[in-house]
């Protein structure tokens, strides 16, 4: 009797298991699927002004061993043969634009043979030689190289043979820009016996395009321009600032290779390096003669951007993109043991086409503002980038959101607690309203109990069906721009039926290091479906906008499966939710939206007004408001935690972002224990005299420009800087203790003068 | 003065201390944080910004700066042993002198009196004194001549504090025996502030059984050495020790009494301390947490972390010391980076500073002007809220002080508030309860005077007792009956099954609910609110019920007479003085304060004794036994759930364990498809 329970128990313990196992991996039955739209870049030109430029630059010789290949009305294409390397005269101004400094006789200055090599090699490839990684140049031996000559350009065939791996490379002149292309269809790992047991395993792991190209020893005029955070700029002083080297992947890290970190036992962590959200970066060689903007325009989120300060490698300022084809990971072996591990490696390299542009300034164009300009011309022109900005308010707009409700554990378990009703929202909108802030952009957030997220949902604690109701028929009276939050691209806490899985298969967890909490990352197969499944209730409540957070760093490789999913494919399904959206009817504003996403949103929130503070760098720029300025609004991180009010003032307005703030009706202790528990002040009778007094000054530096577009950014001297917009306004801002005199007009300490 | 004006004054002397070419607005590159009234780590708005770095003074780069020290005139101390010598810079950061001497040889570090300057020489194990504005040599102190010291007691000095009295406090390396404390003439006075002794359990329990010879003949176990000091102007010495976590800050009095609280929120590889102009302590870890407490040990602002390669302007390698000038600006040496990183303190830390002064002070108008100021930008600094209850309460507004204390969770502060709103609220209304009271006395007398001359009440009594004919209803209300009689209650519930089980089965669940009550709506001064406790009951309902069957499984072997229902329905109106008298304390704990907390107290441990004498008396009496049996019994009973739990546990991880295996077998097999 025992025995055959025994023996009916474990069959059904079995079944059990199987059952359950099967359920969480098969809950959607959705297939991960997604056609990536092949690029259309070869039907864009970024530079297409031809003719002569004012200032004509000493034309450097050009050595013999580069032939010229092909040629147009505004750039010529040099080429060495055996190194790939490239020059690029632009003719508007004669400038030379080499791929390495071909002047200096390398050896002689110090360098090793495997250093000339790789200064010298157009392209690097980096391979994981079984477990380690090694550089290789197409200066190597074994090495074929395969030349094919065209009109336009040339395709080098690079067959590493020894290693067996190959690709085609594009290198072809389109107007005043310059392409370089590696087909994915070219790249093959050849070796038949790659991944078998027993073989000595090389595969590729990354691409290094042209890293000395525009690398410069020194520039009197000249400066990089980096993509950290909002932007920022490098001067190529004789001696840097900071010798040191800077990494940053394009679209922030790819979790997927990564391992799961856990929030910190205390809680205490630094704060994480602001994003690169644009994937360019800058070199200006002389300002407003001549520059150089480089876009890696497809393959991006697998894009790092590498800068390096002279005397730390070499002797130069260094800018370039690497591309990730292969990471190896951590595959655990055991659960409970996390030393037990090897290094795992996906059979076949990241499929994207890479496609990096190379944009050539001139005039006054050469300079960070032109590099901005470009790109953003570049997005107009090929993924029909729109002026969505409303420019018949007088005032400018101020964006206030409400946290409405969190979990937290109560002494029963987990519970929701209302933290503003939809009541309690109104009143403080009409506050607000009656205090004349007329161009209110408000969003509520709801965090779902059974979703683990923030989403739209209608809660009886908050005031029910019927005040939420009101609330939106107030705002939709008055004229309030009314958004709900809604983040389809994570959990909190724990994983759900969305989440991915790591290439290692454990749960797609990233340490959230801003609220000290484990966010799981959704599948993004899953966002169409999300959307889908509240859609009828943004209907039903009139909802038609929505405010989406969690896109940004949200891009990774990953296992679905038996397929890996690529971070192109995630792009993919993350414009396709926007187009669904936006095909029934919801608008969609963003909080820190990757540029691949700028053509989708309505606004633009957490726009960087900071870069990461990096010790080299020379000067904070408006990169990113430069690329958006008159096409979006940009609103601001919550100013409720401004250290520094009276310099983030002149920052907004330097930067044209508008101010934004976060309430809440009930106290903010409210928010303790919660997902927003880096909330330290959100109660409106504490933040009255500060909103007032941001929304004042910003409203006169930047009420007589809403809607134009900002134009041009200078830095005139130390603290002072000039901003001008295209309806002829120009705005002085003085960051100094002490008043400044500009022409004849005195700009107070802290003080900003409109002209 | 109006409270901006003040804010902004004080703003415009620190930009003005600042040095000129300090234009860098760029948000710091880590968060800060604070702790709350229950020690919790919280964030919170930034109390420092970096300022500056200094990597080269006077034309020459730092090559091995070890210490920072400050004066009272502001002018700041940089040692750096490599170049052997002691920068001095002015308050603006500029290069104003230098001190050298060809009697250095490893410059250490430095403390500056009104007189002298004290130079450390680490590797000559001296100390040497110049004048402080002459910078003329004026002498040396080397080891002591004292016993200690003549028998081996090594004397290493590093870093120095010195009393108004020109006495000495040096950090000695490997000084187990803690700082040397020495006259001004450089003389022995004693040992002060060691670390206590931590012998590892094993080994004290290993020494237990050893001889002394033995014993000798085991590796020693010393106490922590101090890795630096500090002296404030009230003469209280402050240690820090890098190797331990708990309590690495010490300050002690000149007894050598430490005022520091045990619960210090603090962590390992705490390097240096300073003290603050506002009697605030300064410390730095070598991975460069920079910690700032208040005079009483508090932490105030926790800022910083390591920099790993990532070059950010205000993070740290490897900082070795703090110091901070009267303007709160700090000054980390970073050996790691061979620089000095200076922060400057923002609006909302000075005016943390200030209300904190002011309050010490006793300018509680001021402090609040201040606090509330600093709940702009931080509104659950929980610092805050006591200091604005604190004035409140002054101002004689005990409700808006309650609201504060509340927010903070401060007990005490809830408790005196409280005590406030009782009293004038007792006063206002100190009529009414009398009138509410003779109300009653009326209505009862009245009863009693119309019953005795309509005798509705048997009719009354008769329409109730329709109620007594639900079994449930009537079983409850036997418990009253119980408790007054419970030797006869037992002997009914044995012999007569009085009671349903249904109706044990809702005590059960009544003292269940009032377990949730409990938490729920006691006062917050005796029980914590928001406290997750689901796992506490069950815990408690598994123990209960192990006890219900262990209990019966050995008293049914053991001749008891009662059979489990018995058993079950007994025991539930043992414990029927829960249900009685819980509701009544929770209530009644509403209108107490901590001192009167002896009645909450007092009742619920009388319940608990209650209950447990009627417990031991239902199984004696229900099973028949006598008094020692029943001991016996109770101790077995007890014995048994310990095996069962045992056992449940064993038989709980070994199915984990299978379930696990087999999860991972059907995972790794359908990841494979």
């Amino acid at each position: 009797m025992v025995k055959r329970f025994m023996k009916y128990g474990v069959a059904f313990l079995i079944l059990s298991i199987i059952g359950v196992t099967y359920f969480q991996f098969n809950t959607q039955g959705i297939q991960y699927a997604i056609a990536v739209a092949e690029d259309n870049f070869k039907d864009v030109i970024v530079n297409d002004q031809k003719g002569t430029c004012t200032n004509q630059l000493v034309e450097e010789d050009i050595p013999e061993r580069f032939t010229k290949v092909a040629e147009n009305e505004q750039l010529e294409l040099y080429l060495e043969e055996e190194s790939v390397a490239i020059a690029v005269k632009d003719k508007c101004n004669g400038y030379t634009w080499f791929s390495y400094d071909v002047h200096r006789d390398m050896e002689a200055d110090g360098y090793s043979q495997e250093m000339i090599r790789y200064i010298h090699s157009g392209i690097s490839l980096v391979t994981y030689d079984g477990f380690t990684p090694g550089r290789r140049t197409v200066l190597d031996s074994n090495i074929e190289k395969t030349y094919q000559m065209m009109d336009n350009g040339f395709t080098v065939t690079l067959d590493f043979t020894a290693q067996q791996i190959k690709f085609d490379a594009v290198v072809t002149l389109q107007g005043g820009d310059l392409l370089f292309h590696i087909p994915q269809e070219s790249v093959e790992e050849y070796n038949p016996d790659l991944w078998k047991p027993g073989n000595n395993n090389v595969s590729m792991n990354d691409l290094i395009i042209y890293p000395f190209f525009g690398s410069a020893s020194h520039k009197d005029d000249g400066y990089m321009v980096i993509p950290d955070g909002a932007g920022a700029i490098v001067n190529l002083d004789e001696t840097p600032k900071h010798a040191a080297g800077y990494s940053a992947p394009v679209y922030g890290r790819d979790m997927g290779y990564e391992n799961s970190s856990s929030p910190s036992q205390r809680g205490l962590t630094t704060k994480p390096l602001e994003n690169v959200s644009l994937p360019i970066f800058g070199v200006i060689h002389e300002v407003d003669k001549t520059g150089v903007l480089v876009i890696s325009e497809s393959g991006s989120s697998y894009a790092t951007y590498n800068y390096r300060s002279r005397d730390t490698n070499t002797n130069y300022y260094q800018s370039y993109f690497a591309y990730n084809y292969r990471t190896a990971y951590s595959q655990f072996q055991s659960r409970v043991n996390e030393d037990q591990h090897v290094l795992g490696f996906q059979q076949k390299p990241n499929e994207f086409d890479l496609v990096q542009r190379y944009v050539f300034l001139n005039e006054n164009e050469a300079n960070y503002v032109g590099v901005a300009k470009k790109y953003r011309d570049l997005l107009e022109k090929k993924e029909g980038l729109t002026k969505n900005i409303d420019s018949s308010y007088n005032e400018i707009p101020l964006k206030i959101d409400f946290v409405n409700s969190e979990i937290t554990m109560g002494t029963l378990g987990e519970e929701s607690i209302p933290v503003t009703t939809y009541d309690q929202a109104k009143e403080l909108s009409k506050t607000l309203l009656d205090k004349g802030y007329e161009n209110l952009n408000v969003t509520f957030k709801t965090f779902i109990q059974n979703e683990l997220t923030y989403k739209f949902g209608v809660s009886e604690g908050l005031g029910g069906q019927k005040d939420l109701e009101e609330a939106i028929q107030f705002f939709s009276a008055n004229d309030i721009t009314f958004n709900y939050y809604a983040d389809y691209a994570r959990s909190y806490f724990e994983k759900t039926r969305y989440s991915a899985s790591k290439m290692n298969r454990q749960n797609l967890s990233v340490y959230n290091r801003q609220n000290n909490l484990l966010n799981y990352l959704n599948n993004p197969k899953y966002y169409t479906v999300l959307a889908e499944k509240d859609l009828d209730r943004f209907k039903k409540n009139k909802i038609d906008s929505l405010a989406l957070g969690g896109f940004s760093g949200s891009l990774f490789t990953h296992y679905d499966s038996g397929t890996i999913g690529s971070s192109t494919e995630g792009m993919e399904y993350t414009k396709k939710v926007m187009e669904y959206l936006h095909d029934h009817g919801i608008r969609t504003s963003m909080y820190a939206p990757d540029a691949y996403l700028y053509r989708y949103i309505e606004e633009y929130f957490d726009a960087p007004i900071h870069s990461s503070g990096l010790m080299f760098i020379d000067e904070t720029v408006p990169l990113v408001s430069l690329v958006l300025s008159g096409y979006k609004d940009m609103y601001s991180t919550y100013m409720n935690f401004s250290s520094n009010d009276i310099e983030a003032k002149l920052r907004l307005i330097e930067f044209g972002v508008y101010p934004s703030f976060v309430l809440t009706g009930e106290s903010t202790y409210k928010l303790k224990g919660t997902v927003s528990n880096d909330i330290y002040v959100s109660e409106y009778s504490y933040l009255e005299d500060r909103i007032d007094a941001y929304y004042n000054f910003v409203n006169e530096g930047l009420g007589d420009v809403i809607g134009s577009e900002m134009i041009n950014h200078t830095i005139v001297d130390h603290g002072i800087v000039i901003v001008e917009y295209s309806n002829g306004k120009e705005i002085v801002i003085n960051y100094n203790d002490s008043d400044y005199l500009y022409g004849d007009v005195q700009i107070k300490a802290k003080g900003v003068v409109i002209l | 003065m109006s409270m901006y004006m003040k804010i902004t004054l004080l703003l415009g002397i620190i930009l003005i201390a600042i040095h000129p070419n300090s234009y860098v607005f760029a948000e710091a590159p880590y968060y800060t944080y604070t702790s709350d009234s229950q020690g919790t780590i919280i964030k919170t708005q930034t109390g420092y910004t970096p300022a500056n770095q200094i990597n080269v003074i006077n034309g020459e780069r730092l090559e091995m700066p070890e210490h920072v020290f400050v004066d009272d005139e502001d002018y700041i101390y940089i040692s750096d042993s490599s170049h052997n010598k002691i920068y001095i810079l002015d308050r603006n950061y500029r290069f104003y002198k230098e001190l050298t001497s060809e009697k250095f040889t490893t410059v250490q570090s430095s403390f500056v009196t009104d007189q002298f300057i004290y130079v450390v020489d680490s590797s000559q194990n001296k100390i040497f004194l110049f004048d402080k504005l002459t910078h003329e040599y004026v002498r040396e102190i080397g080891q002591p001549d004292s016993p200690i010291f003549n028998e081996g007691y090594s004397f290493s000095p590093t870093h120095i504090a010195v009393d108004v009295r020109g006495n000495m406090y040096v950090r000695s390396s490997g000084s187990v025996n803690g700082l040397i404390m020495l006259n001004r003439e450089g003389e022995f006075i004693t040992f002060f502030g060691a670390n206590p002794l931590n012998v590892p359990l094993l080994d004290q329990v290993r020494s237990f059984f050893l001889t002394e010879t033995q014993q000798r003949k085991l590796e020693r176990v010393f106490p922590d050495v101090p890795s630096n000091i500090a002296i404030d102007d009230k003469g209280f010495i402050y240690t820090v020790t890098s190797s331990i976590e708990t309590n690495p800050i010490k300050k002690f009095n000149v007894s050598g009494t430490n005022y520091f609280p045990d619960e210090l929120v603090a962590t390992h590889n705490m390097e240096s301390v300073w003290i603050g102009k506002h009697n605030n302590v300064y410390s730095i870890t070598s991975e460069g947490w920079i910690f700032e407490y208040e005079s009483d040990g508090n932490l105030l602002f926790l800022f910083g972390g390591s920099d790993v390669n990532s070059s950010r302007f205000g993070l740290l390698s490897r900082p070795v010391s703090i110091a901070a000038n009267s303007a709160d600006e700090l000054i980390v040496v970073d050996q790691g980076t061979k620089r000095i990183q200076t922060y400057q303190s923002t609006q909302f830390a000075d005016a943390v500073h200030h209300a904190m002064g002011a309050y010490q002070a006793g300018d509680y108008t001021e402090s609040k002007e201040l606090w509330e100021y600093t709940m702009k930008y931080n509104s659950i600094f929980d610092n805050a809220h006591i200091g604005l209850g604190d004035a409140y309460l002054r101002e004689g507004d005990p409700h808006r002080a309650y609201e504060e204390y509340f927010d903070a969770q401060y007990s005490e502060g809830i408790s005196e508030a409280f005590w406030e709103i009782r009293q004038s609220w007792l006063e206002d209304n100190l009529n009414n309860v009398f009138s509410l009271l003779l109300v009653v006395v009326g209505v009862v007398s009245t009863h009693k005077f119309l019953n005795r001359k309509y005798r509705y009440g048997p009719r009354v009594r008769k329409r109730i007792s329709v109620l007594k004919r639900i079994k449930m209803v009537d079983d409850l209300l036997y418990m009253f009956t119980f408790l007054k009689q419970p030797l006869n209650g037992i002997y009914e519930i044995q012999d007569k099954n009085r009671v349903a089980r249904r109706s044990s089965t809702m005590i059960f669940i009544l003292i269940a609910v009032i377990f949730i009550l409990h938490h729920m709506y006691t006062n917050v001064l005796f029980v914590p609110k928001n406290e997750y406790i689901l796992y506490e009951l069950s815990i408690m309902m598994l123990l209960f019920v192990l006890w219900l069957v262990s209990n019966y499984l050995i008293c049914s072997i053991n001749d008891g007479e009662g059979s489990f229902t018995h058993v079950y329905n007994s025991t539930a109106y043992a414990l029927s003085p829960i249900v009685i008298i819980m509701p009544l304390v929770i209530l009644f704990s509403n209108g107490l304060t901590l001192e009167q907390s002896v009645f909450y107290h007092l009742p619920v441990q009388g319940m608990f004794i209650w209950g447990a004498f009627l417990l031991f008396f239902t199984i004696k009496d229900i099973h028949n036994y006598d008094v020692g049996e029943t001991i016996t019994v109770i101790s077995k009973s007890v014995f048994t759930m310990l095996i069962i739990g045992l056992f449940l546990f064993v038989l709980y991880s070994l199915g984990n364990q299978m379930i696990e295996f087999l999860y991972d077998v059907v995972t790794e097999v359908s990841k494979r498809w």
